[in-house]
């Protein structure tokens, strides 16, 4: 028997009431999730118009003036610094190094490995090097990435290097690319000179084709975010810092995104006055990760890390005085970069869960967010593959293929977010990487 | 403060909110396209561009209302909605509305969006419309959807990035910084 009066009417009205209050709750979620895309889809597309309208620094530096200033060959001393965890591949990249077209640099190669072989090759390979690489062996990791760069920027500041220039393990530079980078520094002022992370070693197949455009699109992006004032960041590898900086501001010890964090934490020492020059030329050659699993991995890192530093960070950057309204939008996008993934699987999610609740079609359903986001990082990606000289073929294979991979990097990146969100532990993990070494290292 | 030494130089500033306003003002203005007369009367115009494609290739089309299009002639008979988010219209609008207000374009760029760019993507969601319309003819309308939702999306997804890329890198002159030669700077440096 039914309940009546007061208590029947009560019970008749919650489940309508609970149905429409989850109901419009979905609603808002979906509106929410379609502003969000398109916050970030207009990113993309500004970027990218800045970058193809305004390119980025080209030198034009000449040496003689500073022979004026009295350096030794002409030129600054540089520090060359590859901090390494059990990644063979650094013996491909210390012979690039050592070659480098440059008068006055060394090379140090802060060796945190507890592979039982690596450190004896790199001990040998430093002392047939004639003084020119350092193994500056660490025991225990202490601070992890971060920690490799205080001790090595510390090391180079010892020896006399105006600027460091910080490659990861697989990254090999080309014989010029010091000058380039130096004289770019040195021309504008900058704090740092960020460079193009080249994901060529691996590049042949559909995942590496793709995942080389979307570095080369990214280098893109952030010289136009340059342009546009918007905090262009330290990717964390192929960046040339002023020692000094590091000095004043050290890396952020046992952070898993110290480059983030350093930026942030240099841009908030100088009350705002970071000068990050992004140069989408000056590249070195790295390694695609060694497969979809090691991609996984590295994504959810980033992810979790990003969102992790953004939010101990948050409060001290919007009251910061020093820093534009503009930098303050780059951080916050940057910041959430990795939260789109979440975005984009709600809006999927939304509507579906309303039509399950309601057995109708969901009010506002509007996909031209979700478009606009898609064509837009698609674009991002695609001029990348441009700038690396990609076939029409294979751009448009790179095209096709980009749309599934979004939506796979936006469930790993929705992950990360969540675990953030939720207080889950994050570590740090190294990617696997392909190359001409990767068999001497699983993938565990 | 700048966290760049190449300082943002005049309206560069100002592009990011300038677009997320302009933005803005693309999805107003196609979400009352889509709820106006004129709407209507363009999904109907886009329709009927695909019962000329259907009659053409042999099958027969049947108008059901403005947005609705009845496919047979052919093993199954199907049903064709052009919803908003599958209009061509829409779409080209929205490429022709962004080109008018993306900052720094000079006229004839934003004119060729409107009379070049924007016809192009019609025509290829006309085209994408119809194949889903033979491949339902054909195999059914599981078929149909299949396609649909993933080939046919997939293409002209990618079709609408290509075509942006290269309206923005021919408007903008995005070229010349792709094909610097940085080594031969890097030799004159050496002096």
């Amino acid at each position: 028997m039914e309940p009546s009066g007061y208590l029947g009417a009560e019970l008749k009205a919650w489940p309508v009431f609970l149905t429409r209050l989850l109901g419009s709750t979905l609603i808002a979620v979906y509106a929410l999730s379609i502003v969000a895309l398109t916050v970030y889809a207009v990113w993309y597309i500004a970027s990218l118009a800045a970058f193809l309208s305004q390119g980025s620094p080209v030198p034009s530096w000449r040496p003689e003036r500073l022979r004026v200033a009295g350096a030794h060959s002409g030129w600054p001393r540089v520090a060359v610094v590859y901090p390494v965890y059990n990644d063979y591949e650094v013996f491909a990249s210390l012979r690039k190094a050592l070659e480098l077209d440059y008068p006055d640099y060394f090379v140090i190669v802060v060796d945190d490995s507890d592979d039982p072989v690596l450190p004896l090759e790199l001990g040998e390979m430093s002392i047939r090097s004639n003084g020119r690489l350092i193994h500056l062996r660490r025991h225990g990791r202490e601070g992890l990435k971060a920690g490799a760069l205080n001790d090595a920027a510390r090391l180079a500041a010892d020896m006399g290097a105006k600027y460091m220039l910080v490659l990861d393990a697989d990254f090999e530079p080309p014989p010029w690319l010091l000058r380039a980078m130096v004289s770019v520094a040195e021309e504008t002022g900058a704090d740092i000179v960020q460079g193009h992370q080249r994901h060529v070693k691996g590049s042949g197949d559909l995942f590496g084709a793709l995942y080389r455009a979307g570095t080369a699109g990214a280098a893109v992006f952030l010289a136009g975010r340059m342009h546009l004032d918007m905090f262009p960041i330290f990717t964390g590898s192929v960046g040339l810092i002023r020692v000094s900086s590091v000095i004043e501001t050290p890396f952020r010890e046992g952070s898993i995104s110290e480059d983030f964090r350093w930026t942030i934490d240099r841009a908030l020492d100088t009350g705002g006055g970071l000068r990050v020059v992004a140069v989408h030329w000056a590249y070195a050659d790295g390694s695609v990760p060694r497969s979809l699993h090691a991609y996984w991995r590295q994504q959810l890192r980033w992810s979790s890390g990003t969102l992790a530093e953004t939010l101990e960070t948050l409060p001290s950057v919007l009251l910061s005085r020093g820093m534009s309204a503009a930098a303050k939008t780059g951080y916050l996008l940057q910041g959430l970069f990795f939260t789109q993934g979440l975005w984009v699987y709600l809006s999927v999610l939304a509507p579906i869960a309303y039509r399950l609740l309601t057995g109708m079609a969901m009010p506002l359903h509007w996909l031209l967010g979700t478009y606009v986001w898609l064509i837009a990082i698609a674009a991002v990606v695609l001029a990348g593959g441009i700038g690396e000289g990609y076939s029409w073929r294979r751009l448009v294979a790179t095209g096709v293929f980009i749309l599934p991979m979004i939506y796979l990097s936006g469930l790993v990146h929705a992950q990360g977010t969540l675990r953030v969100l939720l207080g889950k532990g994050r570590g740090w993990v190294v990617t696997p990487k392909r190359g001409r070494y990767e068999h001497l290292y699983g993938e565990a | 403060m700048s966290t760049s030494t190449a300082r943002p130089r005049g309206p560069l500033r100002h592009w990011y909110l300038d677009l997320v306003l302009a933005f803005t003002a693309v999805t107003i203005a196609v979400h009352v396209l889509e709820d106006s007369t004129l709407g209507l009367l363009l999904t109907r115009m886009e329709l009927g561009l695909v019962s000329l494609l259907v009659e053409a290739s042999g099958l027969h089309a049947l108008a059901a209302g403005y947005d609705t299009l009845l496919v047979y002639g052919g093993r199954h008979v199907v049903t064709i909605e052009l919803t908003p988010a599958c209009s061509g219209i829409y779409a080209a609008t929205a490429f022709a509305v962004s080109a008018a207000v993306l900052p720094g374009i000079g006229w004839r760029q934003r004119l060729s969006a409107a009379a070049v760019y924007a016809p192009i993507v019609l025509a290829a969601n006309v085209v994408r419309v119809f194949t889903a319309a033979a491949i339902g003819a054909a195999d059914g309308p599981e078929a149909m959807r299949l396609f649909h939702d993933y080939v046919g999306s997939t293409f002209f997804l990618v079709l609408y990035a290509v075509l942006w890329v290269d309206w923005l890198y021919r408007s903008l002159g995005g070229s010349k910084h792709f094909s610097i030669d940085i080594e031969r700077v890097v030799n004159r440096l050496k002096g």
